[in-house]
């Protein structure tokens, strides 16, 4: 059994040695998920400067079996150290994918990681107030309001953000449901609504839906 | 080499013996311990639960029992000779339950002898299955039971800290693993100067002991590893909230395999359910709240991947 950055290729992707282009690269992009800085599912089994070494012989691995002739010589390295017979490479090699390798052309496995954290950072996790829509069948106007306030958001600086009509989002939070836009249109700004609060987009357009739709139903 | 327990079931076995455990109190392995029983209890399978947790026995408040008069404490301090002499009834068909409920001052240390004694009187009941719930912790006598088991099951939350502590444990499964199965006696101190850290052995990871290992023994480093495939352990992730943390189950598998060579099945996710607490709270049994509650369909999921025949393919009947 040898250390992550010791094994082959194949072996630390886990793949196998005929796997095409696109199987390497969602085993790649698979692999960088769970092998990042901030992974949660690897928390405490790796140091940081084992991470990185991890994570840069993951691009390796990629850069290798992505290339045709890369992964020609890389497989015949592997049956001169005895790693491989050569029985097993019997196969053909995938043909070069469309894969849009110059995307990936300059990486290196630190922009990579800054790469995810700014996605982290322009996306926030959803859900990160789930625990005030747990088991909430509906999102009263209410509970939305004391999320923005919790926050200290402003209404006027979700329209500044948004657009979206002062006057809206207050006949939303007060449930004013016989003032709101059509559906179409309030789901979106619910969605939006949702995005800046830092919840989860789902929980709080179907959440307030289904407030309104009872409302609906009664009237 | 090995004796038997927490290799994968060759065939329908009869008193199939799951133990649940990981490092963390307050993760829910006394809940998914109950709910597991009373699922596999109400398909007609007779089940048997044991609270190994001494010291701080939960079980019995989740079939909503008031703590029972007797327990595996009086089986440990002899007051009953056999151990079926201190199984109780739980109101539930086909559901018994063995309490760890009875705390005497010192005995959550169970000796090596008691333990043993534990052990050989479990093996001999006849029941289809038998839960352990183990408590937190990764003491020896944690680890053991949880290896002469059938299929051990880990449950952590999505949590850092409980992640941290369920690798713990694993490490913790592996060393005292290896030492069961390794005879030659400098291996052993090697691995035990290890545990220990001292005589200047520190293994900052498990490749860095297979290393040390490999040096003495050159051929044992295929020997572990084809033991290490052996052992049947099973992951469940708790209280989950969000998509991020159902995600982290199967990570965790797939890591914790290539780190520490042990296979591990990811069996699914249990939401973080309010009715749960709710019920709890109101001292309700969880058969009353359970079945109503969102994580009910979780658990039957995961109740059908344990049954042995499920796991051969051949579906899930009443067993």
């Amino acid at each position: 059994m040898k250390r992550l950055t010791e094994q082959n290729y194949y072996n630390l992707l886990d793949i196998s040695l005929n796997a095409s282009f696109e199987e390497v690269r969602s085993a790649y992009d698979q692999a960088m998920s769970i092998y990042s800085t901030d992974s949660i599912p690897t928390y405490s089994l790796f140091t940081q400067k084992e991470r990185k070494l991890i994570l840069s012989r993951l691009t390796e691995a990629y850069k290798t079996l992505t290339n045709s002739q890369l992964r020609k010589e890389y497989n015949h390295s592997l049956i001169e150290k005895g790693e491989l017979s050569p029985k097993e490479i019997g196969y053909s090699l995938p043909e070069d994918s469309n894969i849009d390798k110059g995307k990936l052309q300059e990486v290196s496995a630190e922009s990579l990681v800054q790469k995810e954290e700014r996605e982290e950072n322009e996306h926030p996790p959803s859900g990160r107030s789930l625990d005030l829509f747990d088991n909430q069948i509906s999102v009263t106007g209410k509970r939305i309001k004391m999320i923005r306030t919790t926050k200290e958001i402003s209404l006027e600086e979700i329209y500044k953000k948004t657009n979206i009509p002062q006057k809206t989002l207050e006949d939303i939070e007060e449930e004013r449901f016989e003032k709101l836009p059509a559906l179409v249109y309030l789901k979106g700004f619910l969605k939006t609504y949702a995005k800046i609060l830092q919840v989860d987009q789902i929980e709080m357009v179907d959440g307030y839906m289904k407030r309104y739709l009872e409302w609906k139903n009664t009237y | 080499m090995v004796d038997q327990g927490l290799t994968k079931s060759s065939g329908t076995v009869d008193n199939y013996i799951l133990a649940i455990g990981g490092g963390k109190g307050g993760t829910g392995k006394s809940l998914i311990t109950a709910s597991i029983g009373i699922c596999l209890a109400d398909r007609g399978n007779g089940v048997l639960l044991i609270d190994a947790d001494l010291g701080t026995a939960n079980l019995h408040t989740f079939l909503g029992l008031d703590p029972p008069k007797i327990g595996l404490s009086d089986f440990v301090t002899k007051k009953k000779s056999a151990i079926s002499g201190v199984i109780t009834k739980t109101g539930i068909n086909n559901l018994k339950l063995i309490s760890g409920a009875k705390d005497m001052i010192g005995i959550a240390n169970l000796s090596y002898g008691q333990k043993v004694r534990i052990l050989n009187n479990i093996k001999k009941l006849n029941y289809r299955y038998i839960l352990i719930d183990l408590g937190p912790g990764t003491s020896f006598n944690t680890l053991d039971f949880f290896l002469i088991s059938h299929c051990g099951i880990l449950i952590t939350s999505p949590e850092p800290t409980s992640i941290e502590n369920t690798y713990r444990f694993t490490k913790g499964l592996l060393f005292r693993y290896l030492r069961k199965i390794i005879s030659k006696k400098v291996v052993r101190s090697l691995i035990d100067n290890g545990v220990r850290q001292r005589n200047g052995y520190k293994f900052e990871s498990v490749f860095d002991l297979l290393e040390a290992i490999e040096k003495i023994e050159p051929r044992l480093g295929d020997t572990i590893a084809s033991h290490l495939s052996t052992l049947d352990i099973k992951l469940i992730v708790n209280q989950v909230r969000t998509s991020k943390d159902r995600a982290i189950g199967q990570k965790m598998a797939i890591a914790a395999k290539k780190y520490f060579g042990i296979p591990i099945d990811f069996l699914g996710n249990v939401s973080h359910d309010n009715t749960v607490s709710k019920g709890l709270l109101q001292k309700k049994p969880l058969m009353a709240y359970l079945p109503h509650s969102k994580i009910f369909k979780e658990l039957t999921e995961i109740t059908q991947k344990i049954s042995p025949s499920y796991q051969l393919g051949l579906g899930f009947p009443a067993d």
